[in-house]
């Protein structure tokens, strides 16, 4: 790596940004620490983090949803959204196979993840992991009477 | 004296919450019945669009907006509100925060949950999920809405209905189609029955329409008049 390519202006320049950039960051960081409680709260009725960001920015303290989010993560202890499993790539047996000086894997070792019956796509993964939106699709069923009996 | 507080109430949208929640005003209205009427749909508020300040915007999305229909039965026996649709949750959250059954007994407030039907299985399986959750801590209307078909195949045969039926003590009653261009002549000009047969721009024959509607609405609505409206326990 050739060093000598940065100017020492440039890089006295980056760090004063880098600086500006972090000071600026604890300050919103600390600035909704004064509202945890109130976050927590609408988080707990199941409020999104972007309505929550739009009440935040229509009384005065503009602040993005990503803020929020990240927020609601860190002092929140809010559980990140994980990658699901349909998302994860599938171990290629085949690479395996060629790769191993031994015998090959087996592919009943690796389980792949069961496809929903209608839906062929993997499920998005969900942007929030409140209990409002967390529980996934509601399919009606509506169960009949057994033949012969009635009402 | 029993208190009375009447959620016109299913998670499936397009089912008729609204437009019963307009007429079941109206009633009240043109019955002389003291009442408090919430709206806490924030996208379509129909029942405010119609009755304007006689009806109170409950926010959803505010940790206490549900408060506002509890407290409205400081100042009346009566409370109706038009739930929004996919808010189950959002209630049922509510009910347990605030105890709901101790909350009524304090109160003594009768808790009656008015909830239409229409063909599509959704809004029956809303019935399993409301009543797994209420179970006998209210009492329940079912509303077949026919604006789509007379007949209820679906839900006629079902447990949900038996259950209801059998061990709830709900009652049924049905809202009869209203002509379309009638429909649409009233949502036009934000006008109620009672208010476009007395506005006379319509023509006779269409006034009779209205009325006939309402005449029958009017009988459904008395026929659970012991569910619907406040009095002695």
């Amino acid at each position: 790596m050739n060093l000598d390519a940065i100017p020492p202006d440039a890089l006295d320049r980056f760090r004063h940004a880098a600086a500006l950039l972090t000071q600026n960051a604890n300050a919103r960081a600390s600035r909704l620490l004064t509202l945890k409680e109130d976050i927590a709260t609408l988080r707990n009725h199941g409020v999104s983090y972007r309505s929550i960001s739009d009440l935040l920015t229509q009384n005065g303290i503009p602040t993005s949803d990503v803020s929020v989010m990240k927020f609601c993560h860190r002092y929140l202890n809010e559980k990140r959204p994980r990658k699901s499993s349909a998302n994860r790539r599938p171990a290629n047996h085949a690479n395996r196979a060629n790769s191993s000086k031994t015998a090959p894997v087996a592919p009943a070792r690796v389980t792949p993840p069961p496809a929903p019956a209608t839906n062929p796509k993997p499920a998005p993964t969900p942007a929030e992991t409140s209990a409002f939106t967390s529980r996934g699709p509601r399919i009606a069923k509506v169960e009949q009477l057994p033949p012969g009996e009635t009402i | 004296m029993t208190k009375r507080l009447d959620l016109i109430f299913n998670g499936k949208g397009g089912v008729g919450k609204s437009f019963f929640a307009v007429n079941f005003v109206q009633y009240l209205k043109d019955k002389n019945v003291q009442f408090a009427a919430c709206d806490c749909d924030n996208e379509n508020s129909t029942l405010k669009r119609f009755h304007g300040d006689d009806v109170q915007f409950l926010d959803l999305s505010h940790p206490r907006g549900l408060d506002t229909m509890i407290r409205a039965l400081d100042k009346t026996d009566l409370v109706v509100v038009d739930c929004r649709a996919a808010s189950t949750e959002v209630f049922f959250n509510y009910f347990d925060e605030i105890d709901l059954p101790l909350t009524l007994k304090n109160l003594s407030t009768a808790l009656t949950l008015i909830m239409p039907i229409n063909q599509e299985a959704d809004s029956i399986d809303q019935l399993n999920r409301i009543t797994d959750k209420l179970k006998n801590v209210c009492s329940y209307v079912v509303l077949r809405n026919t604006v789509h078909s007379d007949s209820f195949p679906l839900f006629e045969n079902t447990v949900i209905r038996k259950r209801l039926l059998k061990e709830l003590g709900a009652k049924e009653i049905t809202m009869s189609k209203l002509q379309p261009w009638l429909v649409e002549e009233l949502s036009h000009h934000n006008l109620t029955i009672t208010a476009a047969v007395a506005d006379g721009h319509l023509h006779l024959l269409d006034r009779q329409r209205l009325q006939t509607w309402q005449r029958k609405f009017y009988a459904q609505i008395e026929s659970v008049a012991d569910l619907l409206l406040s009095g002695k326990p």
